[in-house]
């Protein structure tokens, strides 16, 4: 009787022990893993100082079309391509290539065969390297509803003219006025007088060539 | 007119084009206010304002100034002080850089055009330059000296070493060598077109000006080899506007 009430007892407390040491233990491994894991060196991200991604859009590419003025040789239409680079919101550098043909002089087309140029040489070709200063931002309405940005900009530069078979150091100066479409698309209306020297028709003189174009450019 | 109409409704069309789902930065504005100008420039007027707590989406940077959209889709350009005064979505400030003369010195790239003087030649011309670090560079550049009886196109390969590049106007030396190709003026006795090959030191000044220009002025004497029995050499003078990376 004493050793069956022993065993009841015994067993009893070896069930109640297993039964409350076990998740005891769990909690105990549970406790040392979770310790271990404090122990770990927590990683504190170095704060890096990031610019976050933003589109900047300072440049401007775009083709043109328009008249050309070639001194004593008559208005063509005028072929181009720009490129410019935005540095604050005032100032602008800015290379355009272009070409247009002459047409003929006065002398040719009434004294009937003589040529002055071969067709090649008519050809006229100039490149340029400008600065330009947006002077006059404002903005254009249209039918009430709609509101578009705009610049008026003066521009001048060097470059070379390639025409009647020789190159001439060129100085260009003008004006132009920008109509922002939307955001990246733009619209531009520019005059520009190209001078250099020449000294096609006898004497060296200077030429002033004008041009007017229209253009339409992109921002990216 | 029909094409006329066509090209309208293209530009009107653009936009819509243009258009795709992008994922923009978001930022809550901490100052009391932001001003939101109606163009990219300090002379286009204010029209609103986005208050403080107020979250806006930045859709593209143009020199300083920064589009943002506000909640209720409307949008205005930002200059870049007040655009320092948002918080980002984990609430730490805007980081934005502007250009400095901090940056001029760590710059990797340079782009510049120049004008000036070949031996009583008209010159022009434009270059493209990489940094190794602050007193080294290398320069690739193309020029063009237009003079009465002939004009000279000029390919040069250069290096050039700044020895004080934390100084405003800072001093450079150049060294390097090109070929230049020499093209008579039509007007006269036909000669025929020769290129050689050139060598060249130079001495120049460097100047940073704001945001990402600089101005830079240069003196080169070049030596020419000709198949001829002497060779030539010629100064050059010249003076630029750049832009830097």
């Amino acid at each position: 009787m004493e050793n069956r009430t022993r065993f009841l007892f015994l067993s009893t407390a070896a069930l109640l022990g297993t039964v409350t040491l076990l998740p005891c233990e769990a909690a105990e491994a549970l406790g040392d893993s979770l310790r271990e894991e404090l122990l770990v060196e927590p990683e504190i991200a170095r704060r890096e100082i990031k610019e976050p991604e933003i589109d900047a859009e300072d440049f401007e590419v775009g083709a043109y079309v328009g008249l050309m003025n070639i001194e004593d040789f008559g208005t063509g239409i005028l072929y181009g391509a720009r490129l410019a680079y935005h540095g604050t919101d005032a100032i602008f550098l800015e290379a355009a290539i272009g070409t247009s043909k002459a047409e003929e002089t006065s002398y040719e087309a009434l004294s009937g065969d003589v040529q002055l140029l071969t067709d090649s040489e008519r050809k006229l070709t100039y490149y340029n390297l400008s600065a330009g200063y947006n002077i006059l931002p404002g903005e254009v309405f249209l039918a009430g509803k709609y509101a578009y940005n705009s610049q008026f900009y003066l521009i001048g530069g060097i470059g070379s003219t390639r025409f009647a078979g020789d190159d001439e150091f060129t100085i260009n100066l003008g004006a132009g006025y920008r109509l922002l479409i939307n955001d990246w698309l733009t619209l531009h209306l520019d005059a520009r007088d190209h001078m250099f020297e020449s000294d096609l028709l006898g004497e060296t003189k200077t030429t002033h060539n004008f041009e007017l174009h229209g253009s339409l450019t992109i921002f990216f | 007119m029909q094409y006329l109409r066509t090209g309208w409704l293209l530009i009107w069309l653009a936009p819509a084009i243009g258009h795709t789902e992008e994922v923009y930065q978001r930022v809550e504005v901490a100052a009391p206010y932001i001003e939101m100008h109606t163009g990219p420039g300090e002379s286009y007027p204010i029209d609103q304002v986005a208050e403080r707590g107020e979250w806006v989406e930045i859709r593209k940077r143009r020199t300083d100034w920064f589009q943002v959209y506000t909640r209720r889709g409307r949008s205005g350009w930002v200059y870049i002080r007040q655009m320092r005064r948002t918080l980002t979505e984990d609430g730490s400030p805007l980081q934005l850089r502007s250009y400095t003369q901090d940056d001029f010195r760590e710059r990797k790239w340079e782009f510049s055009f120049y004008g000036g003087d070949m031996d009583g030649a008209a010159l022009l011309g434009l270059y493209g330059g990489y940094s190794f670090n602050e007193n080294l560079s290398t320069e690739i550049s193309f020029s063009q000296a237009l003079g009465d009886y002939s004009s000279e196109y000029l390919f040069d390969i250069n290096l050039l070493s700044q020895p004080f590049p934390e100084w405003t106007y800072s001093p450079f030396f150049t060294l390097g060598g090109g070929m230049i190709r020499t093209k008579p003026s039509s007007t006269l006795v036909q000669t025929e077109d020769r290129t050689d090959s050139t060598a060249h030191v130079g001495v120049g000044l460097r100047v940073y000006l704001t945001r990402r220009f600089f101005m830079r002025g240069e003196f080169r004497h070049y030596a020419v080899f000709t198949s001829r029995d002497d060779n030539e050499d010629f100064d050059q003078w010249k003076i630029g506007l750049g832009f830097f990376f």
